[in-house]
């Protein structure tokens, strides 16, 4: 008997298998894990770094890379079905199914043929629809949120709906953008808009029944609370933003989720907000359990530039000096580059990734002192980064082969002016104007924060995500439509491909059947490139 | 501007308040530079969003009827203005209507005028007086006011701040502009023909474009084309306007208008020439002060 017990055990967690994967159930086990089989989080595992360790797509083959399938969605309106607009999603692969977004819908496709499974359509009742980042995953649902602020949980077999919950007022301005992050027991989902005067928050949801568990304001809601001393009244801080646009990473050891969050608002016309505005602008480490805060840093102290500091926070474990440290990595905004140690927040590096001409210098914490002739002046202030910054949302990539961290970089200036020069400005009491700019992928080496290589887009800038692998590649788009495919320790590029649009998205790989797969969004279609063997 | 801000807040008559109003309209209203047709969010000024499902906040916002506006002006003149201020954004004794979950919830009076009739003190008549008509006005006037603070209602003020004197030491001088400019030549009359602030981005970005941020607005499209000269390795060298060029790719204009492309390989020399590269190198060299005297010496070429 003792014999067979195991036998049966295998066989019945065969058996389990086979079931799970019809129902396209995700296995936890691949949460978290590098993703290989299975793409199950908005960056492929936890840790944001967006690199993968397949090599059957290497810089030695990737002259054979073949177009698999095209997928262009239909949200089922329109001419030819309507098209799906911007795809900035990245598709989340798990058994053998993509499921990624546009704003009001979900697709499941199949991942070998780009063929359409289910769709699923949001009726809408309003909110900015400029993009949508993708689904989160939890055994047998998916999460997402809508424009018009709810977080909606699908079933993944077939896209219906178990249940939706409010998660913001759309009367306040708010929208959701964001893809909902799951781990252990929580969905964590963020805020988008920054039309009016608002607090940006970070909430954390039960996967079964998607009540509340926790909210955390990003801007503190009491004087006396942490970091209230950093706004001049009550007034200018519970309408101070800092919007969590991005997903967020998490290290399970440590046990802590990393915020990256939005611009102070009044975002341009500052005067009704002197002080530094925590936290917005910063890197906060938070305990997914209790939403308390562990730390925080600051890139971008007092903005006024709209410079949003939601670019992935990166994590890696990784040498300083001959010791092995838990890092935390962000190409921000503002154009610095910060490397910090994830367990305490402290500054490890800061430098600049792109020539800036906005800070005085850096303080005793690491973070750039914000000049004040560099702020919106009533007859302009010509300014570099502009206000869509050195980087922006399309998600970087870390390769810890090459200990470097990859950024569709932007250096461009352009004249920041104030509009309203009253004392108490609200919303949007200045804007910037005009602009010139040009645009490189820089590898960035996180030891020193020095430019290993750059590669300038000749075009312009390219505005993608990253994706870089153990096959010595990474993948970008240009500004003139291809996905390009550049040597990961050089920077050579070595492949292309035209999409007749821009990449939209951060590109994902996976493999299934043997196969590397890679799939990009290049505006309203999807693409599947792939290793194929004869 | 400066004289209206500060009074805000402060315990104005009707009679002052209409010509405040009244400026208020003129600068920012429906009929100014500034803004388009309508006023609502999603369809302010000139780079804002389209309206509906594109736009901010819910589908049934409050729409505004600038006729009604017009009405609530004078409600809010007469009943709300001293404790709320010139643009209802409150002070350190009064709520900031702007910010007003009861505003901002509101359509058309139906949030507002039961949150008044509760007892909400007013200047001359007792809410409870205030007539549905009148609610609704001031509603939309209110509205009004905070789709005025969204993204491009406003605009720029004044970047005629400069010495035309150092500006003209400036442009013959450190700026090296003489090198391919000349105020009696090409620059003559460039004052008459661009705003202030035209020139003081067609100066600085003359390739347009660039829009700046969401909402932001672009420089003006460009007055010469970018060109490029490509050589084959069996000759002869192709020059014509620019319309492409990547890692892989470069493609032209001829002098005939003919469409050229030539895939990219080490032994295709391909030489960009671009007129603005002078431009571009000043963006790193001028200080804030040098650009505000280089708009007033060019306002001045009358």
């Amino acid at each position: 008997m003792r014999s067979i017990r195991p036998l049966i055990s295998c066989a019945l967690l065969s058996a389990l298998g086979a079931v799970l994967s019809a129902q396209g159930m995700l296995n936890p086990a691949k949460l978290g894990a590098p993703p290989t089989d299975t793409w199950p989080t908005y960056h492929g595992d936890y840790t944001g770094r967006r690199y993968s360790t397949l090599s059957k797509i290497n810089a030695a083959n990737i002259h054979s890379l073949s177009l698999a399938w095209v997928s262009r969605p239909s949200t089922g309106f329109g001419p030819g079905g309507g098209s799906a607009g911007r795809i900035s999603a990245t598709p989340l692969e798990i058994n053998g199914v993509l499921y990624f977004t546009a704003p009001d819908h979900v697709w499941a496709i199949d991942a070998r043929t780009g063929r359409s499974i289910w769709h699923h359509q949001w009726q809408s009742k309003g909110g900015i629809h400029i993009g949508n980042r993708g689904v989160g995953a939890w055994g047998n649902w998916l999460y997402y949120e809508t424009p018009d602020c709810n977080l909606v949980s699908l079933n993944m077999k077939d896209g219906s709906e178990r249940w939706h919950k409010t998660i913001c007022d759309l009367d306040l301005f708010y929208y959701g953008s964001v893809a909902p992050v799951v781990l252990k027991n929580h969905v964590i989902t963020g805020v988008s808009g920054d039309d009016l005067d608002q607090p940006g928050y970070i909430e954390s949801h039960d996967p079964e029944t998607g009540d509340r568990q926790w909210r955390w304001y990003v801007v503190p809601q009491k004087k006396g609370e942490v970091g209230s001393d950093s706004w001049p009244n009550e007034e200018a801080m519970k309408h101070g933003g800092g919007m969590t646009w991005q997903p967020v990473t998490y290290d399970q050891e440590l046990n802590l989720i990393y915020v990256a969050t939005g611009n102070p608002q009044p975002v341009i016309a500052g005067k009704a907000r002197q002080g530094d505005n925590l936290f917005t602008e910063s890197i906060v480490a938070l305990n997914p359990d209790t939403g308390k805060m562990a730390w925080y840093f600051q890139p971008s102290p007092h903005d006024t530039h709209d410079w949003d500091a939601t670019q992935t926070p990166v994590l890696f474990d990784a040498e300083i000096n001959g010791q092995k440290r838990k890092l935390v990595a962000q190409a921000s905004r503002n154009g610095w580059f910060f490397v910090l140690d994830r367990a305490t927040g402290k500054n490890i590096v800061t430098s600049e990734f792109v020539k800036t001409n906005w800070a005085k210098g850096i303080d005793a914490k690491g973070q750039p002192i914000p000049d004040p002739a560099k702020m919106p002046q009533l007859d302009g202030a010509l300014v570099t980064p502009n206000q869509g910054g050195a980087a922006n949302w399309p998600p970087p990539s870390f390769n810890p082969d090459t200990g470097l961290l990859y950024v569709n970089a932007s250096r461009a200036f352009s004249v920041y002016y104030i509009y309203d020069p009253s004392d108490k400005p609200e919303g949007w009491g200045g804007n910037d104007r005009g602009g010139w700019g040009e645009g490189m992928l820089e590898a960035i080496d996180y030891r020193t924060g020095k430019i290993r290589w750059s590669h300038k887009w000749e075009g312009g800038g390219g505005r993608s995500g990253i994706l870089s692998t153990a096959g010595k590649v990474l993948f970008a788009g240009d500004a003139s439509n291809n996905l390009v495919a550049l040597h990961t320790e050089t920077g050579e590029p070595l492949w292309h491909a035209n999409l007749g649009a821009s990449v939209t998205n951060g590109p994902m790989t996976y493999e299934l059947d043997g196969t590397q797969y890679l799939v990009v969004a290049a505006g309203d279609t999807l693409f599947g490139f792939a290793m194929l063997s004869r | 501007m400066e004289a209206m801000i500060s009074k805000q807040g402060a315990k104005i008559g009707d009679d002052e308040f209409t010509p405040i109003l009244n400026y208020l309209a003129a600068a920012y209203g429906p009929d100014s530079p500034a803004l388009g047709p309508a006023v609502m969010p999603g369809q302010g000024g000139r780079g804002g969003r389209g309206a509906n499902t594109g736009g901010a906040g819910a589908d049934d916002k409050h729409v505004v009827d600038l006729t009604a506006v017009d009405r609530g002006k004078k409600v809010y003149a007469a009943e709300c203005i001293n404790c709320h201020g010139t643009h209802a954004r409150g002070s350190d004794n009064s709520a900031d209507l702007i910010r007003s979950v009861v505003v901002l919830h509101d359509r058309y009076g139906n949030e507002i005028g039961p949150f008044l009739r509760k007892g909400h003190p007013t200047q001359t008549t007792p809410a409870a007086n205030l007539t549905q008509a009148q609610i609704a006005d001031l509603s939309h006037f209110v509205h009004y006011e905070v789709y005025q603070t969204m993204r491009s209602a406003l605009d720029i003020q004044n970047v005629l701040t400069g010495d035309a004197k150092a500006g003209g030491a400036y442009f013959s001088g450190e700026g090296k502009c003489g090198a391919c400019h000349s105020p009696t030549g090409d620059l003559a009359g460039i004052g008459r023909r661009y705003s202030p602030v035209n020139l003081q981005q067609r100066f600085l970005f003359p390739e347009g474009g660039g829009r700046g941020g969401r909402g932001g607005r672009g420089a003006p499209p460009p007055s010469k084309p970018v060109t490029v000269t490509v050589t084959p390795p069996s000759g002869p060298a192709v020059t014509g306007v620019l319309v492409s060029l990547d890692d892989f790719n470069v493609a032209l204009r001829d002098a005939s208008g003919d469409y050229r492309s030539f895939k990219r390989t080490p032994s295709l020399k391909v030489v960009k020439n671009d007129p603005f590269v002078a431009h571009e190198e000043l963006l790193d060299r001028i200080t804030d002060k040098n650009m505000h005297d280089v708009v007033a010496y060019l306002e001045g070429l009358k």
